[in-house]
Order: structure tokens, then sequence, then C-alpha cells
């Protein structure tokens, strides 16, 4: 089974990198990379720190070129292209630390990233026309209904910077969701938090795929990684070394010698 | 936009305000005063074009090249051309967002500090280029002599004429000062807005949700360069003359003195910034000696002890205040 | 028409010498903290009224009184960094401002302090070399000596002095110096009063060649950006690359152009050396 999922499908992939490779002097960061996503699922993402995994979502997300390789999404080329062009197509981001519009409300920071829905001509804004009106009251209710998903309505007043950790992370999830993802990448999404906190987080990631977005997620947390993802990706030093479902990396010898440590904690 | 109780004053209040900058002219007679007026507003709009730049994130020290920009434009369709003055305003406002949006494409890819060098060396460029070319812009000679700004009329009879008198040309700057609030208003309360905050607080996480970065700065700066071109106009109509030596580094650095000083949190921050310094330096007018040095002093302690400057002196007296009268207040622990 | 190139030559490197001398003390601050000190040229024009005081008014002699006019700044710059800078680190923009202000402040003081007028400051050198009908004045090549000399004395003390290279380790890799136990207030402080050191020097030096009022600090400053910004930001030998450049287009410029149009290539030149290669000619990768 494990060999099947290795060779890329021959119909449409949905998400692919192929051989991404990059350096940073002589630093290696990513080393000829490759896998697959299908549509739908949750891919989880391991390694050490400076095994190069957020170096590939920048890649991924076109905030830094890849010496070499390319990054398809659905049958499109997008290695390289400007990060705001890689979302509108759909592959939106989350950060390691709280990234969030700090002076703004919770409220504002999901209008505003409700951006790519709300698209009209500039001009329109300035003279506040009907149409313009309606698209507002539209994004309102669906900015009140993500910040509820992630219970957030009481806070939504809140300015941003000024939420409790646990809560600025679940507003960095749905200022990502607000820009209608096709494919999700979230960073480290529960690190840092305590068990009840991530055991809702992972209630939330899981509605998020069932609502149809594709996942991928960057995590240490072990647990939390192989409780939710279908598929692991394992890195290690720039290169991929296993790829396959969860038992399966967790058995695999070189990654256990590189990462997970010959006992402890999954 | 939250509504409560506590808003009321200050709303009314701004009533009040404009009303009172409406009517001075009826109350002061003398012309040096109104003099001192005009110049408040001149300085204002560069200033409140500043903030919008600041706002989206970039740091602007040559806005003085598009206030000449503006000037000699207005002043060459006028007397060159000889297009009327309320044609020719708008123009030259237009013309320096046309350059801003120029010069703002390739140059606001460049990040924060590196961009303020490159305005600072920008916006004396554009002075030399001025003095140094004087087939068109008559060089270090300048051009003098504008004529004033044509009457305005309703079905043929003037209402209001442009003389010596300073009374006329205050509710122009008013006029041109109270479009500008205008525009900033709308702009704040619009979706632009809220792109151009989201773009000065973190730009990557603007990116990563769609927003095209370098079309909102650039959209930004040019609003902020059409500001400063229609100050530019105004002085070349007011002063009916321009000069390459009107326009220096010194305005470009006061501007962004005033903005800091009144604060970036509001769109009255310019106003208020200018207000506040040229009205301490009439003020002070006996005291000229050390007016340079009090200047910086004053700008030195802002930037120390009240970073986000004059405007939010009101918020932080609130604050301190809700700390010595805990009642009804009790903390914020309320996201437990 | 041999004579006048050879005669423009000459100045553009004397020109160029002296724009070096006065960018260097802002590129090392700036690569050290990444502050653009905008109050660099009143350090500078400060330096120049030390001087002024010490070596026309009090008489001390002509080397010594470049010394003291150098360390006096260096103390000043030393302070600021401790009581002022020190506060804002981290923060780009009020950094940037409180330089200004700063600046602001220098000139307004000096300005009250001593008035407007020039300051005549004689210098101890007179007349002028003459080799084959090229002209160069004594106290320019005394300039040209004392320059040099500084370039290699910052060199020795950069590469050879435990804060010299504490102060190069700091500007390269400011985590890898934490770990290695570099003190960072005590190298900030000591970088920043270095900075402000060549800064007065190149004041003092120059005091007798060019103009001591307060108001020389502005466009000492805006020329030390474009050294700094066309050279590289950050290097040494970009910085003295840099200052030629400048002097020969402002040599070469005054010469062959019609009114200010060398003014107007500089400006220029550094607009279009940020957008297409921001870190110059020689500068680092940010």
């Amino acid at each position: 089974m494990a060999e099947a999922r290795d060779t890329p499908r021959t119909e449409k992939m949905f998400f692919s990198v192929d051989q991404i490779t990059k350096r940073f002097g002589g630093l290696v960061a990513n080393e000829e990379i490759s896998f697959f996503i299908e549509r739908g699922e949750i891919l989880g993402i391991i390694g050490h720190n400076g095994a190069g995994k957020t170096t590939l979502f920048n890649i991924i997300t076109g905030v830094i070129r890849p010496d070499s390789g390319r990054v398809v999404l659905e049958g499109e080329d997008i290695t390289g292209k400007a990060t705001a062009k890689i979302a509108s197509k759909g592959v939106v981001r989350t950060f390691q630390a709280s990234t969030l519009f700090a002076h703004m409300s919770a409220l504002d920071n999901v209008i505003t990233a409700h951006y790519l829905a709300n698209k009209v001509p500039f001009w329109k804004y300035l003279v506040q026309t009907g149409k313009v009106k309606q698209r507002e009251t539209l994004i309102r209710k669906r900015t009140e209904e993500l910040l509820d998903f992630f219970g957030l309505s009481a806070q939504r007043h809140e300015l941003a910077s000024s939420l409790p950790f646990g809560h600025q992370r679940a507003l960095s999830i749905c200022i990502a969701l607000a820009a209608e993802p096709k494919l999700l990448l979230l960073d480290e999404p529960v690190t840092g938090m305590n068990e009840s906190e991530t055991e809702e987080m992972m209630a939330h990631i899981r509605r998020i795929r069932d609502g149809g977005i594709t996942i991928a997620i960057i995590e240490h947390d072990m647990r939390a990684l192989m409780g939710l993802s279908d598929r692991v990706v394992a890195l290690n030093a720039g290169r991929k070394i296993a790829e396959g479902l969860p038992d399966e990396i967790r058995v695999n010898e070189e990654v256990i010698e590189s990462y997970l440590g010959r006992e402890e904690d999954y | 936009m939250k509504t409560s109780w506590r808003n009321f004053p200050v709303w009314i209040l701004k009533i009040l305000g404009l009303c009172c900058l409406a009517g001075l002219p009826l109350v002061i007679e003398n012309q040096y005063v109104l003099h001192v007026l005009i110049n408040i507003f001149l300085v204002t709009l560069p200033a409140v074009g500043l903030r919008l730049i600041l706002i989206t994130g970039n740091m602007s020290f040559g806005q003085v090249a598009f206030v000449a920009i503006g000037a000699y434009t207005s002043t060459l369709l006028v007397v060159k051309l000889g297009l009327s003055t309320w044609v020719a305003l708008p123009m030259a406002g237009f013309v320096s967002a046309v350059f801003g949006a120029a010069i703002g494409w390739p140059a606001l890819r460049i990040r924060g500090t590196y961009f303020a060098i490159l305005t600072l060396c920008m916006g004396q460029a554009v002075i030399k280029y001025i003095e140094n070319l004087p087939a068109l812009t008559g060089g270090s000679d300048g051009i003098f002599g504008i004529p004033r700004p044509g009457a305005i009329e309703i079905l043929g009879h003037p209402i209001i004429v442009f003389t010596s008198a300073k009374e006329n040309y205050y509710y122009l700057a008013l006029a041109l000062f109270l479009f500008s609030m205008l525009l900033m208003s709308r702009i704040e309360r619009s979706r632009l807005g809220r792109i151009f905050h989201a773009l000065g607080q973190h730009d990557s996480l603007a990116k990563s949700v769609g927003i095209p970065a370098l079309r909102y700065k650039v959209l930004a700066f040019s609003i902020g360069c059409f500001l400063s071109g229609l100050g530019g106009a105004f002085y070349a109509h007011y002063f009916r003359g321009v000069h390459p030596e009107n326009f220096t580094v010194w305005d470009s650095i006061y501007y962004v003195v005033y903005t800091i000083v009144g604060g970036v949190g509001s769109i009255w921050g310019p106003f208020l910034g200018a207000s506040a310094m040229l009205g301490f330096f009439e003020v002070s007018r006996s005291l000229t000696k050390l007016q340079p040095i009090l200047y910086a002093v004053v700008f030195i302690v802002v930037i120390l002890f009240l970073p986000e400057g004059l405007v939010s002196i009101k918020d932080r007296l609130l604050h301190a205040a809700k700390r010595l009268a805990p009642i009804g207040g009790g903390g914020k622990n309320d996201n437990g | 028409m041999i004579e006048t190139l050879a005669q423009v030559a000459l100045n553009a490197v004397v020109l160029g010498v002296t724009y070096t001398l006065i960018a260097l003390g802002l590129t090392l601050i700036y690569s050290m903290m990444r502050i653009i000190n905008f109050a660099h040229g009143q350090l500078f024009m400060l330096g120049a009224y030390a001087f002024y005081v010490i070596f026309a008014q009090i008489g001390i002699a002509f080397l010594p009184a470049l010394l003291f006019s150098g360390l006096i700044v260096a103390a000043v710059g030393f302070l600021l960094e401790k009581s002022l800078f020190r506060r804002l680190r981290g923060k780009e923009l009020s950094s940037l401002l409180l330089s200004l202000g700063i600046g602001l402040f220098l000139e307004a003081g000096i300005l009250l302090l001593f008035g407007e007028k020039d300051k005549g400051v004689m210098s101890p050198f007179s007349g002028a070399f003459n080799v084959s009908g090229i002209f160069i004045g004594k106290e320019r090549v005394a300039l040209l000596l004392i320059s040099l000399l500084i370039f290699c004395g910052l060199f020795l003390f950069l590469k050879f002095t435990r804060t010299g290279r504490a102060i190069r380790a700091f500007s390269q890799d400011t985590d890898a110096a934490m770990l290695q136990g570099i003190d960072i207030d005590r190298i900030s402080s000591m970088g920043f009063a270095l900075g402000s050191g060549l800064a007065a020097l190149a004041g003092a030096l120059l005091a007798p060649v060019y103009w001591v009022n307060p108001f020389i600090g502005g466009p000492a400053v805006v020329n030390a950006f474009i050294v700094m910004v066309i050279g590289g930001l950050g290097s040494i030998p970009g910085t003295i690359l840099g200052g030629l450049i400048l002097g020969a287009i402002e040599s070469f410029g005054k010469e062959y152009l019609p009114g200010s149009w060398n003014e107007a290539i500089a400006y220029s030149l550094v607009v279009i050396v940020l957008i297409i290669r921001p870190k110059g000619l020689m500068g680092y990768e940010d």
C-alpha cells in the first residue's frame, strides 16, 4: 500500500510539489522535495527545527522562490508567483507566531481578510452604492459565522493584540479561512497550547476539512499531528525521508532515528 | 462604528469646531492672523497626504517634491496655457498623483528605511530638475505675477472675488482642507481604509489573504501626492509666484514633524500637529530665538513619551482615569 | 585641456575622500544597529565647532585639536545612545525620527550658542603645490593624508582590537555576537561613539577648508546618504568607492555641465540604485 501511495497518480492531481530545492548560501533548506496532496485530505509534515518545513511553506506560497522545482495546483504551475496571486488561486497559510493585524478588532481582522470575496472596483468605495453595501453586509455575516465557529464571538470587538494566545491562534485561522482557500497550510496550529485547547483546535481542523478544504499541517505535537493526518510526510535536514500513513511513519526507522526519538512521546 | 454616548460629545465638538473655523474671518480682521491660519491649512494638506502614506507602512521624506510639482503645474497651466485657476487646481493635484504613481510603482517595493532615503533623495532630485530646466519652469528665476483666481459667480454676479484681502483665500484654504478631511474620512470608513491599515500593520499577512500590497500602497501614495499637489497649487496662487528655493527638504521634514506630533491615529492628527506647532511658533514670537530649539525639544518629547502623538492624549487621559477609578471597571480579565 | 581634466580629476579625488570621511561614521552605525542616524550631519557640524573652539579660540595645536574634537563628540554620541536611542532599540521608524529630532536639536542649540554667521578657521597650512600646472592646496594635501591615516586607523582598529572585532561581529550577526558573550549595551554605545567621533573628525578636518556654521549638517548628511547608498550600505570599502563616485560626479559635473545638474544626477543616481540594487555596489544582503 505504501508504494502505491508514493508514486504519483495518473489522473489530475489536486496539489503537488515536485523536486523543490532551495539553498541559502551554504545551507540546504530544501533538497529535491516531492510529494502530492489529495483533495480533501489532511497531510501532516513533520521534521526537526531547521528541517525545512517553514521554508517549504514559504516556497509554496510564493514568499521565496525555489532554486529549482515546481509547485502545481490543480494542474496549474504556481511556482514563484506572487503571494497574493497564489492566495487568489486558493492556497492560504497561517504563520508560526501570532500573525494578526494587531491594532484592529478581531472582527475587523476577519472582515479585512475577506478581500478576495469582496472585489469591487476601488472607486466604488468612495461612493457607497447599494451593491457595495450588500456585499459588506454579506461579508460581515460570514465573518460573524467564522468567529462563532471558533468561539470568538464574545471577543469580536477586542483588539487582536490583547486576545489571549489560544484565541489569537484561532483568529489567525479565521483570517486564513476568510480568503476561502482550497488548500490551507497550517504552520504549527497547536504549538504552545494545553491539552484541552489542543483538543478543541483539532476538532476545528477536522470540521474545516469536512467543509471541503484540503489541509497541510506542520506540527511538533506528535499526538495532534498523527491524530489528525490522513498521511504524513517526514523531512530531515531538507530532504524527504518518508511518506505514508501515520502508522507507517511511526515505525519508520529513519524517522525514529532523526526525529521521534526511540521511546517517548507519541 | 460604535456609537455610544461617549462618542457624542466629540461629534458635537467637531461640528462646533467647524463652525468656528468657518466663522473666523468674520471675527478676525487682522490680515496677519488670517495669513497664519492660511499657512496652517497650507501645510496640513501635504501632512494629511503623508499620514495616509504612513498608514500603509511607508515614510516619505520627499513630499515637498509633489507640492512643488503641483505648484509649478498649476502655475504653468494658468500662465502658459491661460486656463482658469479653478481648472488648474484640481489638474495640478492629478498631475502630482500621476507622478506619485510613476515613482511609487517601482519605489514602493523597497523596504521601509531604504524607501525613506529614496524619498529624501527623490525630493531633492525633483527640486534640482525644476531648477535646471529653465525653459519649462523658469529655472532659478522662478515664475511670478500669477494672476489671481477668477471670481466665483452665480448667474453672472460675482459672489467671491479675490483681491489682496485674505478673507477669500482663507475660505479657499479652508475648503481645500475640509475636502481633504472628507476624503480621509470616507477612506477610513471604507474597505479601502481597512486595506490600507492592514498593509501598514502586517503586509505579509495581507498578501497571504490575497491583497495585492503594491497596488494599494501605490494608490495610497498617489492620493497622498494628490493632496500635496493640491496644497502646492494653492500655494502658487496664494503667493502668486513660484521659485525653486521655496521648496526645500525642510518642508518635507516639517510635514513629518507635524504628522508625528499630531498623531497618525486620527485623520485630524496632521491638522492638530500643524496648528499646535505653527500656533506655538506664533504665540512665542517673543521667544523667536528659542523657537528652533523648542520645536526640536517638543518633537523629541513626543517621540519618546507620546509616540502616538497629540491625538492620543484623550485616550491616555481616559485610560489613566479608568485606572484611578475602578468603579464600574474591575480590571480586564473578562476573557478568562 | 589635459591640465583641466587632470585638475578636475584631482578635485574629484579630494572631494571623494572628503565625502568618504563624512560617510564612514554613518555607515558604521548603520551596519551595527540598522539605524539611519539623521543626526549624523549635526555631529559632523559639532565636530567643526569643537575644532573651532579648541583650535581657533583656545589655541591648541592642530593635531591634538582634531583629536579632542573627535573625542568630545564621541562622548556626546556615547551619551546619546545610552540615554535616548537605547529606549527605542528595535523600533526602526521611531529611532529614525528620534535621530531627526536630535539633529534638529543640535542645530538649534549651536545656532543659539554661536549665532548663524560663519566662523572662520584658518588652516595651519598655506600655499599650494604646483605639479606641472596642476594646483593642489597644501591644506588639501594635509586633508588627504590625515584622511588616509584615519581610514587606516579605522581598519586596524576594527581588525585587531577587541572592541573593534566585537563591533564587526555585532554588525554581521547580532545573535551570534550575543552568544559569544558580547555585551550589547556596551558595544552599542561604543559603536555609536565611534561613528559620532568619525563624523566629528570629518567636521574638524574640513573646518579650515569649508564653512563652519550651524547649517552645514543637513547637506553633509544628505551627501553621506548618497555615498552610503551608492557604495553599499554597511560596507567600508564600499563607502570609499561611493565617496569617490560622488566626488567624481560633483567635480566633473560642475566643470562640464551647466547649473546644478551635478546635484540632480547624484540624487537621481541614489533613487535608481535603491530601486535596482538596494544593497549598492558592495553592500551586504539584508
